[in-house]
């Protein structure tokens, strides 16, 4: 029961992390966009695997601490009060 | 399955670590932010229509954020920038844009302390270099630190 609640309420990893790539494509962000990253950001976290070996162990905290160290940094952005971020060439 | 979820986490570490893919995060706007309250050399701040628009360089363009709520004007900013037949593409055409819209550069000692005392922190100090140590409290109940579970017991000989 809880195996199938979880198949239909939740993306598999594969598809979170090609979402996350398709709208980081994105040059300006504004405040909604924000909220929209933390929480594909929660649902990545809560669809890492358990690691197997040391190399996904590795791999899975350091994705863990950049989540962590991400949404502390959206926090205090949204604090300021930050209504957009992007980038432009030189 | 597993697999390919491992193969796409390795995608994705990489696309992060690349500039064309994702070149702006939340940590990298931070310390951008804090390097433009401090007054580095090569950042700017902009303020009009009582937003303030904060300039720095990364990776080889620049970045910016806009600080405080103002509707119609943000969204005229966004528009801009996205470049969505309107056409701004450098920064230069951006700072163009702001100085004939009302937008003036002043001194990073202008900016309201409430965004300054938080920029520049400790706290934000800890986020921007990328350690919890400082957010992480610990609480421990008075006397803990003398307590001796051990007590020292004289052996006699």
């Amino acid at each position: 029961m809880n195996r199938s609640f979880y198949a239909v309420f939740s993306m598999p990893l594969w598809f979170l992390i090609a979402v996350w790539i398709l709208l980081s494509r994105k040059n300006v962000i504004d405040d909604a966009d924000i909220a929209m990253r933390i929480m594909l950001m929660d649902d990545i976290y809560k669809a890492l695997p358990v690691p197997q070996s040391k190399f996904e162990q590795l791999l899975i905290e350091k994705i863990i601490e950049w989540i962590n160290r991400e949404k502390e940094a959206a926090r205090i952005l949204n604090s300021i009060g930050i209504s957009a971020i992007g980038y432009c060439r030189r | 399955m597993k697999r390919l979820s491992i193969l796409m986490l390795l995608i994705g570490l990489v696309s992060l670590s690349c500039a064309s893919v994702y070149s702006l995060d939340f940590y990298s706007t931070v310390a951008g932010m804090r390097a433009a309250a401090a007054g580095r050399s090569g950042t700017a701040i902009y303020e009009g229509h009582n937003l303030f628009v904060m300039i720095w360089p990364h990776r080889g363009q620049y970045a910016f954020a806009v600080i405080n709520q103002q509707g119609d004007v943000v969204d005229d900013l966004l528009r801009m920038v996205n470049a969505n037949g309107v056409n701004v593409y450098r920064m230069s055409d951006l700072i163009r844009w702001m100085e004939s819209n009302g937008f003036k550069q002043v001194d990073p000692k202008s900016l309201p302390v409430s965004i300054t005392s938080v920029l520049l922190s400790q706290v934000m100090a800890a986020v921007a270099n990328g350690s919890r140590a400082l957010i992480t409290p610990l609480i421990l109940p008075a006397g803990a630190l003398e307590y001796n579970p051990y007590p020292y017991v004289e052996v006699q000989q």
